[in-house]
């Protein structure tokens, strides 16, 4: 399982160059630990560590690469992760490696950036899995490019394609493992998929900042647009019948989004400070053509995963004491709604409504840091989620409930 | 500029007199003419430029020449570079007070009041370059070093190349050398702190280009794994994978198969980790099945006041580990009004479940109810019959009675107290939990099957009694209740050989079937 990963940090490692090279490291830590409640429940302690290492490698005035490692632990779920079963018990532990050439182009502000990366993510969600052989364990290897136009440091416009898969090596339908029943008779629909989550991804993004005024800034704008389009080769479409149809699922995914953001000088305890306060909002919208069949009502959803979401919230971060280790404080709440354009609400029983699902999450973070020593911080940060919908069958999925979580611990910078 | 001077003045050498005079009289005219001129040559955004002994503040643009006492201001994000005319330069950083104090063949002076600002200075041996600040003198002959000014005077100055001496107010000097740096307050000098080390230095501009390339990578990261994410969270909203009373994750499906126009058959996958269990329905319909089979299937559990238009003549459902099988077999299905029939009340339904609102309602005592009955029914366990009945266009189910078939029931259920745990029946509501054992065998038990089930919810967590307090037992609002929740049954029989079979099924599944009455 971890052959791929290791494989890829012998490649990293060997791709370092001798010392002729220009080589800045970029170090980044954090340990913490703290707590998840779920309507009324309490999960145990849990601990979350994060390690970010990279290298910048400068290896002419126009080729500079850019290896990287990023790892992370997660003994403590997050607020914004769904809850289904396993809702207090959850251990994730992911792994990235990856690689990025920057080449600046001649006599131009422009930069072309190859990438390439491996990524595995392992999940423990219940007592019999195992660090490896998670349900839900997935793999993704990327490779894509990026041009860059830095037109006025540090603002910039960026263009990039990427390419994606992402397998989940443990998961394949059981339906298509079913075989025969005693009597002789096959258990599983014709054409049932083996892969049903496995796909492959193709992105294209625009996104940009810009200052505002150009020349005498005192706002900062930013803007992304990306269009994924997710080919699930071995998910067939589900007909009204309950059957499958021999066509496969295709998902396209478009984002937009969008900040504003303003830093303002001011005196924080008798000495120099800043707050930057922020808007950000955000719009995506997914076309399927895949529909669901519930059988246990034994009715058809046609068009169920196709969706619009729209999020919005403002931001503030407070900071003061030395520029290069400041202390701060920070406060943020983030409104989403996602829209179903075909899937139908139901009771708290199960019966189906005629009016279409919708789902509202309401965020509201805090957070502070402390500056213990240079490039260390110590930092607490808590999360309120309220969750509220009108689709009020909540047997499998939560909907509308509360969660919290608060998280104490260090980071380093280097 | 006089390097490049110089650099002609050595190749004229070498083509004659009236060359070589040439240029010493051309070089001797630079020098009186360019001897301390100071220009801008670079400005970026918001420049404000104050001409000496004059009070408005104008936009500076590229070239313009500074005189002693002219000021230079930058705003956020602006900035502007000065040369001198020994190619010594200062870049001026955003938010910085910058003044002119002296440029002359000797000495090079400016004073920065506010903001920070950069030097890279020419060596000379002649030409003094000397930056004032409100509590700090810094004196240099060719070198590289940066200035920093705080509002209140603050100053710190870094030396990245060279030799610096640095004066504080009182005449207090220090001498700094390369990758060194001083802090300046009203009160004095500070302590020399060695600067050779990147991070005492601060973030330098390729940390701050591989921060940056680093940021842009973990955003793309985030938003290729939420493309993942999203995989992951689809199957979890279809309740397709829960934990179960062991607290071992059950990955679920449930679907319907048409193996024929007038056939449906349901089909429920359980998988953990090492074993795979199933459950079936394969039911046979008096006539061919509409496209929405919910139409059908909604009249499964029977029909108020007319007989029903779908029923099934037969069905056949199992529940098998793949090696291992329970299976009932029934075939002669037909509608009986089981409230008018023959046999009188002790059959009547007097609540029925209605598909369309998943809720139980009541029937009033004599009022039809159409369900179907079948003339044949066997239950094996690997082959082996433990009940069955046979009869012929039956009309009620009580043994014994007219119209009623014919029963061959190898096992029968065993009751306390002529049986004790765990092989009796027997339940644990009065320990508070849902714990319900059904046990049956022959007479001398070498025969037997055994129900184990749990109410449970999607955490494996066993229902209480207290769950359903406010609901009471065995009504209307506890069946109602019951829906809620997962049933998980664990069959064991003689035939088994010790293994068992092991389901995690919603009780809609039954309910709707028509299995649970």
């Amino acid at each position: 399982m971890l052959k791929p990963l290791f494989l890829c940090v012998v490649l990293l490692a060997a791709s370092l160059p001798a010392s002729a090279v220009e080589w800045t490291p970029v170090l980044n830590g954090s340990v913490s630990g703290g707590q998840y409640f779920f309507a009324g429940q309490r999960g145990n302690l849990g601990g979350n560590a994060a390690l970010t290492a990279a290298g910048l490698v400068k290896l002419s005035d126009r080729w500079s690469l850019l290896p990287m490692y990023n790892g992370s632990y997660r003994g403590t779920k997050g607020v914004d992760d769904g809850v289904a079963a396993g809702t207090l018990f959850q251990q994730q532990m992911d792994h990235t490696v990856s690689m990025t050439g920057i080449r600046k182009l001649e006599e131009s502000t422009w930069r072309v950036k190859p990438s390439a990366g491996y990524k595995r993510e392992f999940l423990k969600e219940t007592r019999n899995e195992s660090w490896g052989h998670g349900l839900f364990d997935y793999e993704k290897i990327s490779a894509g490019v990026e041009f860059e136009n830095i037109y006025k440091e540090p603002f910039s416009l960026r263009a990039g394609l990427d390419v994606f898969r992402v397998r989940f090596p443990s998961y394949e339908s059981l339906e298509s493992r079913s075989g025969t029943d005693p009597l002789g008779n096959p258990l599983g629909r014709e054409l049932a998929s083996k892969h049903v989550l496995d796909t492959y991804n193709w992105q294209a993004s625009v996104s940009g900042t810009r200052p505002w005024p150009f020349e005498d800034p005192k706002y900062v704008l930013s803007g992304s647009y990306s269009f994924l389009y997710k080919d699930f080769l071995d998910q067939r479409i589900v007909q009204t019948s309950g059957q499958f149809e021999d066509v496969a699922r295709k998902d396209f995914l478009q984002s937009l989004g969008g900040s504003i953001m303003r830093p303002i000088p001011m005196r924080v305890f008798d000495g120099d400070g800043r707050l930057d306060l922020s808007m950000a909002m955000s719009f995506s919208y997914n076309r399927s053509n895949q529909n669901t069949f519930d059988a246990t009502f034994a009715r058809f959803l046609g068009d169920s995963y196709s969706y619009w979401t729209f999020g919005a919230g403002p931001a503030a971060v407070l900071s003061w004491g030395d520029k290069k280790a400041p202390a701060w404080t920070s406060a943020s709440f983030r409104w989403n709604r996602q829209s179903y354009l075909g899937r139908l609400v139901q009771d708290e029983v199960g019966v189906y409504g005629s009016a279409k699902q919708k789902h509202d999450r309401y965020t509201f973070s805090l957070g502070y840091g402390y500056p213990l020593a240079p490039k260390l911080t110590l930092t607490f940060r808590t999360n309120i989620l309220w969750a509220a919908s009108n689709h009020k069958y909540q047997k499998n999925y939560a909907y509308a409930y509360r969660a919290m979580n608060y998280l104490i611990g260090v980071a380093y910078e280097y | 500029m006089r390097p490049e001077f110089r650099r002609a003045e050595t190749r004229n050498s070498r083509t004659g007199r009236r060359a070589v005079f040439a240029a010493v009289l051309l070089a001797a005219v630079l020098l009186v003419t360019s001897a301390g001129a100071v220009s801008i040559t670079s400005a970026d955004g918001k420049v404000l430029f104050l001409k000496s002994g004059s009070y408005t503040w104008a936009q500076v643009s590229t070239g313009q020449v500074l005189a002693p006492g002219d000021q230079l201001k930058t705003a956020g994000g602006a900035r502007a570079t000065v040369t001198f005319d020994d190619a010594s330069r200062v870049d001026l950083n955003p938010g910085s007070s910058f003044t002119l104090k002296e440029s002359s063949p000797q000495a090079s002076g400016m004073e920065l009041k506010l903001g920070s600002l950069k030097a890279w200075i020419s060596k000379s041996l002649n030409r003094r370059f000397q930056v004032r600040t409100p509590t700090a003198v810094c004196s240099v002959r060719g070198t590289e070093f940066g200035v920093d000014v705080e509002p209140g005077g603050d100053t710190r100055v870094q030396m990245f190349g060279g030799l610096l001496a640095v004066a504080d107010k009182a005449g207090n000097e220090v001498l700094i050398k390369d990758r060194e740096s001083v802090n300046v307050t009203s009160e004095g000098l500070g302590r020399v702190t060695d600067a050779g080390t990147r991070e005492e230095r601060g973030d330098s501009e390729a940390r701050q280009v591989a921060k940056r390339e680093v940021d842009l990578r973990m955003s793309k990261e985030e938003v290729q794994a939420a493309a993942a994410e999203e995989s992951k969270l689809s199957e979890f909203q279809e309740g397709k994978a829960i934990i179960d009373v062991n607290g071992n994750r059950v990955r679920i499906e449930e679907y319907i198969v048409r193996p024929a126009a007038n056939q449906f058959k349901l089909v429920v996958l359980n998988e953990r980790e090492a074993r795979f269990d199933y459950f079936f329905y394969h039911g046979t319909f008096n006539q061919a099945l509409p496209t929405d089979m919910s139409v059908a299937l909604r009249q499964l559990p029977g029909c108020l006041d007319a007989a029903c238009s779908y029923f099934m003549t037969g069905y056949r459902t199992g529940r098998s580990n793949t090696q291992d099988s329970m299976l009932e077999v029934t075939s002669g299905g037909h509608q009986v009004d089981i409230n008018n029939n023959a046999y009188g009340a002790p059959d009547d339904v007097t609540a029925a479940y209605d598909p369309a609102t998943a809720s139980f309602i009541p029937v009033a005592a004599g009022r039809p109810f159409f369900t179907t009955l079948y003339d044949n029914y066997n239950l094996t366990f690997n082959g082996v019959s433990h009940q069955s009945w046979a009869g012929v266009n039956i009309q009620n189910m009580k043994n014994g009675q007219a119209l009623a078939p014919v029963f061959t029931n190898v096992t029968t259920v065993q009751n306390s107290p002529g049986c004790a745990p765990p092989d009796c029946t027997y339940n644990e509501i009065s320990e508070g939990i849902f714990h319900d054992v059904v046990y049956a065998s022959n007479g001398d038990g070498s025969i037997w099957e055994k129900y184990d089930s749990y109410v449970i919810n999607d955490l494996g967590k066993v229902a209480k009694t207290s769950d359903f307090a406010a609901t009471g037992f065995g009504g209307l609002s506890f069946k109602q209740t019951l829906l809620g929740w997962n049933f998980q049954t664990i069959v064991t029989a003689s035939e088994f050989g010790g293994r068992k079979i092991d389901l995690v099924v919603e009780p809609k599944i039954f309910i709707q079937s028509g299995l649970i009455p």
